[in-house]
């Protein structure tokens, strides 16, 4: 008898311990057909601009799936994939295989590049007094305007630095100016964007009321239009009451001002004293989301859409309030022709 | 093969402890309240095909908090457990923390048991509650899925004491099998829930809102705790238990998962 309720536990523990696994599927077969269908079918039910983009998606199906069945090695498999994806032309869709990551650059490839930090950094940062690296962010005074270069929305901005930055530029024990600086350059040319909040965190310091900038749209179904309620984006000041930003504020984008980086300049395009000045951003108004593929790759796409509060889509860009673009003579005399034209808008030349 | 080598050694060390004194009654629980207190492992073997269609498996650890009454006429076991699990998949190597709140109150009553000698069946009803949050290390904006589940289910117990070496035990199931629950998970294509659309700060009523209610077809969960108990003189107890619990749940994305818990609880005599 006792041994008989021992074998009792021990059976029961070993069936036990396994049991899930009779319900549980075991990982999806790997093939070409189940890694394309996965892939194709996760993208339509998920992805977010196919009506923005009209784009068939049905028809790349077609187009791809036979190749993708037949694709002899991994390298294969990989290009044709990326190849499909590239039809989405969005620069938040990449397949991560490590092997490689696929990508889509044409949106600055295509473009003039309109920045040369070398210039920045030799000619305006380095040879100023004023200058400084708070955290992120790069800034001086130039010509008695404030200068930020912010790199990447991905390293984190606080609002007490930019308090302290804003603190700077108007304080005159603390800059080397007789005065507060006549206004602002906040640069943002080739910051392909991070996280969203740091866009907001830098907007809502100078912000003057709450303002709505955007709605944002979340996928909640599997139809290419099906998505929630619009999401509304305001923006609110937040910091140093007493050392509030009033005076002109010039925002420079160029064609890499991608995701974050497009939605700060949508957001900061809101704002009565802002001028956005230089290229149009790359875009990417989409919230990317990542997945995984039964083979173990991984990818990600967008999944939400932001039309500004001018209900302008802003996956396709913004433009800028006056294009200038980096002249070749000025490049070789170590001149941002972008940075000098926004300090004459400031000072009113 | 680990698993059930631990299992094996846990009771051995039980019945290798000489210095445990008991006092063994057959209803030694009769009229009686205990603090129950528990640490453990556990194991999980997650499908969420709104993170992966990857399996993910992974150990961790567990506690569980509890209360346990037993009068003349019914049984009371309120548990809540928290386990934090480590599972990674192989196919990707990518891995996800996962962090699960499971409350469950269960009620079994003796009147409408039956008992066959020392074999005891009671049925009763059980009110679950799980809170479960997967953190994939490996992703950005959809790293976080959280989802929450409550349940109520017709459930019951199976116990026998046995006496082995010399030494008095019982050996027992509670098993819940819910019939109706409802269940909330995140949007289609986003972390976000529906109720926090729209809002600038998520409260914490937003991860319960907007959710649906769900029965089999849709809904499926089977749970045992597999016990065995060794009453102490004192009038306390020690338990060894083993969780296992499965559910699929067929929601936009479906998630299936398996789950096992070894622990060792003592139980303090109120």
């Amino acid at each position: 008898m006792k041994k008989l309720i021992l074998c009792i536990v021990c059976l029961s523990a070993a069936v036990f311990s396994g049991c899930e696994k009779m319900f549980i599927e075991e990982n999806p077969e790997p093939s070409n057909a189940v890694v394309f269908d996965h892939l194709w079918n996760t993208v339509d039910q998920k992805y977010s601009f196919f009506t923005d983009k009209d784009i068939d998606w049905d028809a790349v199906r077609t187009q791809f799936r036979s190749r993708a069945i037949r694709a002899d090695n991994i390298i294969e498999l990989f290009n044709v994939l990326a190849d499909m994806l590239f039809i989405l032309e969005d620069g938040h869709v990449n397949i991560s295989a490590g092997i490689d990551l696929s990508r889509n650059w044409q949106w600055f490839l295509d473009f003039e590049t309109n920045f040369d930090f070398d210039i920045i950094e030799r000619n305006y940062l380095v040879p100023s007094e004023d200058y400084q690296i708070s955290g992120p962010l790069h800034n001086t005074i130039i010509d008695s305007v404030g200068y930020i270069y912010y790199e990447s929305f991905s390293s984190s901005v606080s609002t007490s630095l930019m308090n302290y930055i804003i603190q700077k530029f108007t304080v005159k024990e603390i800059n080397s100016l007789e005065g507060p600086v006549a206004g602002l350059i906040i640069d943002v040319r080739n910051n392909g964007g991070g996280s969203i909040s740091n866009a907001f965190t830098i907007t809502n310091r100078f912000a003057i009321e709450k303002t709505k900038v955007a709605d944002w749209y979340y996928k909640n179904g599997p139809g290419h239009d099906d998505f929630t309620q619009a999401e509304e984006k305001f923006i609110e000041f937040e910091g140093n009451e007493d050392r509030r930003f009033n005076k002109p504020i010039v925002v420079l984008t160029n064609r890499s001002s991608y995701s974050s980086a497009n939605f700060f300049a949508s957001m900061m395009s809101f704002l009565p004293n802002v001028t956005i000045m230089g290229d149009q951003t790359g875009g990417g108004g989409g919230l990317p989301i990542n997945n995984e593929l039964p083979n173990g790759w991984r990818f990600r796409f967008s999944s939400t859409r932001t039309i500004d509060a001018n209900g302008n889509n802003i996956e396709f860009g913004v433009e800028p309030d006056i294009y200038v673009a980096l002249d070749s003579a000025d490049r070789n005399n170590g001149i941002d022709t972008i940075i000098e034209r926004a300090i004459s808008h400031i000072k009113g030349n | 093969m680990t698993k059930k080598l631990i299992f094996s050694a846990l009771i051995a060390i039980l019945f290798c402890v000489k210095s445990f004194g008991q006092d063994f009654e057959e209803e030694i629980f009769q009229n009686s309240t205990y603090f129950l207190t528990g640490i453990g492992g556990s194991y999980v073997n997650v499908q969420d095909q709104g993170i992966s269609p990857l399996s993910y498996q992974g150990v961790g650890g567990g506690v569980v908090l509890g209360h346990f009454r037993e009068t003349k006429r019914s049984i009371t076991q309120s548990t809540v457990r928290f386990d934090l699990n480590n599972p990674s998949s192989e196919i990707s190597g990518a891995a996800m923390y996962t962090y699960r709140l499971e409350a469950i109150y269960q009620y079994y009553f003796k009147n409408f048991g039956k008992e066959d000698g020392k074999l005891k069946i009671y049925p009763g009803i059980s009110g679950l509650a799980r809170w479960v949050l997967r953190d994939h290390q490996s992703f950005t904006n959809n790293s976080q899925h959280i989802e929450t589940r409550f349940s109520l289910a017709p459930s019951v117990l199976i116990k026998r004491p046995f006496n082995i070496f010399n030494r008095d035990f019982e050996l027992g199931i509670f098993s819940q099998l819910p019939l109706l629950t409802y269940a909330t998970r995140p949007l289609f294509a986003s972390t976000r829930f529906p109720a926090s659309v729209n809002k600038e700060e998520v409260e914490f009523f937003d991860y319960l809102k907007n959710g649906e209610i769900l029965s089999f077809g849709n809904h499926f969960r089977l749970s045992t705790q597999t016990y065995l108990l060794f009453p102490l003189k004192s009038g306390n107890a020690l338990r060894l238990d083993y969780f296992w619990m499965f559910e699929s749940y067929n929601a936009q994305n479906p998630v299936k998962t398996g789950e096992h818990g070894l622990m060792i609880s003592t139980f303090f005599k109120l």
